[in-house]
């Protein structure tokens, strides 16, 4: 017997995956933007900001993946024997999903608190690598510790948005306020499904006027 | 001297690379002093920094005194100046 558990309602089954295209790709331009003033600059800042970007971007990737070869095997199979396959697909895709959003989550703590020290970096990733670990099948678990770094990134962005007075920083800091809530609808989705879809739009938002920053930078 | 303190770090490695793409001439330490408002150790500090960064080179004039000048990494900073100072604000780089 298999239990695929879906987050939200089943029409909203594809369509999350269509928002996660979107956001990834916002992911992606970040990435790219980093990438390039990190050139520009040569400053490792920019190559960290742009490398957890790209660990968030390849999470999104992961789990539209794993979305789009479950939802092609639930239409050409009933439970036969691909549905452990179907299974196996699911664990591996979600915990690749779920290791490179925390991967990624890391990433930005450790540039936005600026721990620089190796024995404080390899201890924050170890407690935080154990958590993920549980986490990976403990979607509660997952969502806290997602939940958690987000807000001190969100913290870190604060402090930006509150010392330059620029419309731009203060739409970065309302993109991940919004990523961040989005996290906290995520964890509530048991409760209700429609959690899920308005984690999905929140996520779809704050990554928009993130976009809408970069588009702002490039017009300079 | 207020300005001075309220500029950011990218904004004097700007206004540095600036006063030396404005003479259009290798520059000498103490025009940059003056152009750049910064205290002799500091502007050492920027001075080392940039050419690590391949941004500036030393070039010895006829008397062997050091002068300064952009190089095309350098060149290619102030084009994209606006770009990247607006990033980094908005993000908090």
């Amino acid at each position: 017997m298999v239990h695929l558990v879906l987050s939200g309602p089943t029409w909203f089954f594809g369509f999350d995956s269509m928002l996660e295209i979107i956001a990834g790709i916002i992911a992606l331009l970040i990435v790219m933007a980093s990438t390039r003033y990190a050139r520009l600059a040569k400053d490792k800042r920019y190559g960290a900001l742009g490398g957890g970007f790209l660990l968030i971007f390849l999470s999104f990737i992961s789990q539209v993946v794993t979305s789009f070869f479950i939802y092609h095997e639930l239409k050409e199979v009933a439970l036969t024997d691909s549905v452990v396959d179907i299974t196996n697909m699911l664990f591996i895709g979600h915990a690749a999903h779920v290791l490179f959003f925390i991967s990624g989550l890391i990433v930005l703590v450790l540039w936005a608190l600026k721990i620089t020290e190796r024995m404080q970096q390899a201890l924050t990733i170890m407690l935080i690598f154990t958590l993920t670990i549980i986490g990976i099948t403990n979607p509660f678990i997952y969502n806290f510790t997602a939940l958690a770094l987000l807000v001190f990134i969100s913290a870190k962005f604060f402090l930006n948005a509150h010392e330059q007075q620029t419309p731009c920083s203060w739409a970065v800091l309302a993109g991940f306020a919004l990523i961040t809530l989005a996290r906290l609808a995520f964890m509530l989705a048991p409760l209700d499904p429609y959690w899920y879809v308005g984690g999905h739009g929140a996520q779809l938002i704050g990554y928009l006027m993130l976009l809408g920053v970069l588009v702002k930078v490039l017009r300079k | 001297m207020n300005d001075a303190k309220k500029r950011s770090r990218l904004e004097i490695i700007y206004d540095i690379l600036a006063a030396m793409r404005d003479k259009k001439a290798p520059i000498v330490p103490t025009h940059l002093l003056y152009k750049s408002n910064l205290s002799h150790d500091r502007l050492k500090g920027y001075l080392d920094e940039l050419i690590a960064k391949q941004f500036i080179q030393e070039v010895p004039d006829k008397n062997g005194k050091k002068r300064y000048q952009l190089t095309e990494e350098g060149y290619k900073f102030l084009q994209g100046f606006q770009q990247l100072k607006e990033f980094t604000k908005s993000f908090g780089l």
